[in-house]
């Protein structure tokens, strides 16, 4: 899984949100190291949308224009879970490794 | 309408219509929220960023799991065409063998043998599309058994291995066992279905019409092969506008798209195409040239007509 589908689905998992929430949520959670721009983040939720991962939730009008929210589906919760756990066996085993030769493992 | 917006609407319109429909506005909300005060040129990153996703978008529509259905189905509609597309060039080199005939007078309808010779062609044509228009196997082996014969009763040419690879000779022959075999084959049968009777009625005469108009430029002598070159060198422009109109007709459906995809070139070769390298480079590009425009066209018109059929439903 590439790491902006990582970041939405991450972003989806706190809750229900529109275009622009993820955006900001996807820079939060990534401490400003991604920044998702629209033709990145709607073709991803047209991909995510095809595999069921994630689905439309509601539309707001807001100042004349629609937004729409999405959420996590429940094949996207799971694909997630095992995403993160994919990626904490992961992180284990390298901070084990770097550990056992001295040059960190502090965390 | 905003400079900035106008620029981003423009962007936005390289995505599929369907997608544009769906999330256009939602975009253009996300890229306005993101815009800096008295912004009025998207910045570069994102008109990159906007392409990009247009891309990805538009090749997923082409090549992504929803369009499998497409690319089983255009296929075999292409080959289901392929014994109709062979039996309107049999019916068209009939049709000018018996108006050269005609030329003679008309003694020669009173001899069997020569309405044999000028009806046998068509008839072992039309048997392998009859048999994907039916999805018989019977009429199938029918057409191998009167193409053998004929063949039998005719070995010319097409039997003679160094003939075989002139393009008058080997290619045909190889494009007549082509559609004998497609006629054995269900998926035809199954993919012949899927084509309106109405495109049918549309395009057969119309096909039948642009490779007689082609052939006769030469076969029915009204010009001098040699003296006008330069006619001659246009025959196959007819054909060609014909093969690309039906083209961008069948553009205005994906399962037609790949169909045309597939189909376009041997088509086009049916068309009497002749020498083409001797051909001037200047002659190539504007037939050529008719083509795309008539392709262009045909796209564009089917493109506006199933416009209007949606826009009362929306």
């Amino acid at each position: 899984m590439q790491e902006p589908t990582f970041l939405i689905l991450t972003a989806l998992a706190a809750g229900p949100q529109h275009g622009y929430g993820v955006i900001t949520d996807v820079e939060r959670i990534s401490e400003g190291q991604v920044r998702l721009r629209a033709g990145t983040l709607y073709a991803a939720f047209d991909r995510l949308q095809e595999e069921g991962l994630i689905t439309e939730d509601r539309e707001e009008i807001v100042d004349g224009r629609v937004r729409r929210y999405y959420r996590l589906t429940g094949d996207g919760a799971a694909r997630l879970a095992a995403e993160a756990e994919r990626m904490r066996r992961h992180a284990k085993a390298a901070t084990a490794r770097l550990r056992a030769i001295g040059s960190g493992g502090a965390a | 309408m905003s400079p900035l917006e106008s620029r981003y609407r423009r962007l936005l319109a390289c995505y599929p219509r369907d997608h544009r429909a769906r999330h256009e506005a939602e975009m253009m909300g996300v890229l306005q929220a993101g815009a800096r005060p008295g912004q009025t040129r998207p910045d570069l990153a994102d008109v990159a960023d906007l392409l990009r996703g247009a891309a990805l978008v538009h090749a997923r529509r082409a090549f992504g799991p929803v369009s499998a259905g497409a690319w089983r189905d255009g296929p075999a509609v292409a080959v289901a065409l392929w014994p109709f597309l062979m039996l309107v060039s049999e019916v068209a080199t009939v049709s000018l063998r018996a108006a050269e005939s005609l030329r003679h007078g008309a003694a020669f309808l009173e001899q069997p043998s020569s309405i044999r010779f000028l009806t046998e062609p068509a008839l072992v044509a039309a048997l392998p599309a009859l048999a994907v228009l039916f999805g018989r196997r019977w009429i199938a082996v029918l057409a191998v058994v009167a193409f053998a014969l004929r063949q039998a009763g005719h070995p010319g040419p097409e039997l003679n291995l160094d003939l075989l690879f002139l393009p008058n000779h080997g290619p045909l022959l190889v494009a007549e066992v082509m559609a004998l075999v497609i006629a054995f084959m269900p998926v035809a049968y199954r993919a012949v279905g899927l084509i309106p009777r109405g495109a049918f009625l549309l395009w057969g005469p119309l096909a039948l019409v642009g490779l007689i108009a082609g052939k006769a430029v030469v076969r029915a002598r009204w010009v001098d092969a040699i003296a006008d070159h330069v006619i001659t060198s246009w025959k196959p422009v007819p054909w060609l506008i014909v093969v690309a109109l039906a083209a961008g007709y069948a553009c205005r459906s994906t399962v037609g798209r790949r169909a045309a995809l597939l189909l376009f070139l041997p088509a086009a070769a049916l068309g009497d195409l002749g020498d083409l390298p001797s051909v001037p480079t200047s002659t190539a590009l504007a037939q050529l040239g008719c083509a795309v425009l008539a392709f262009a066209a045909a796209a564009a018109l089917t493109r506006r007509r199933s416009g209007q059929r949606r826009a009362p439903a929306t």
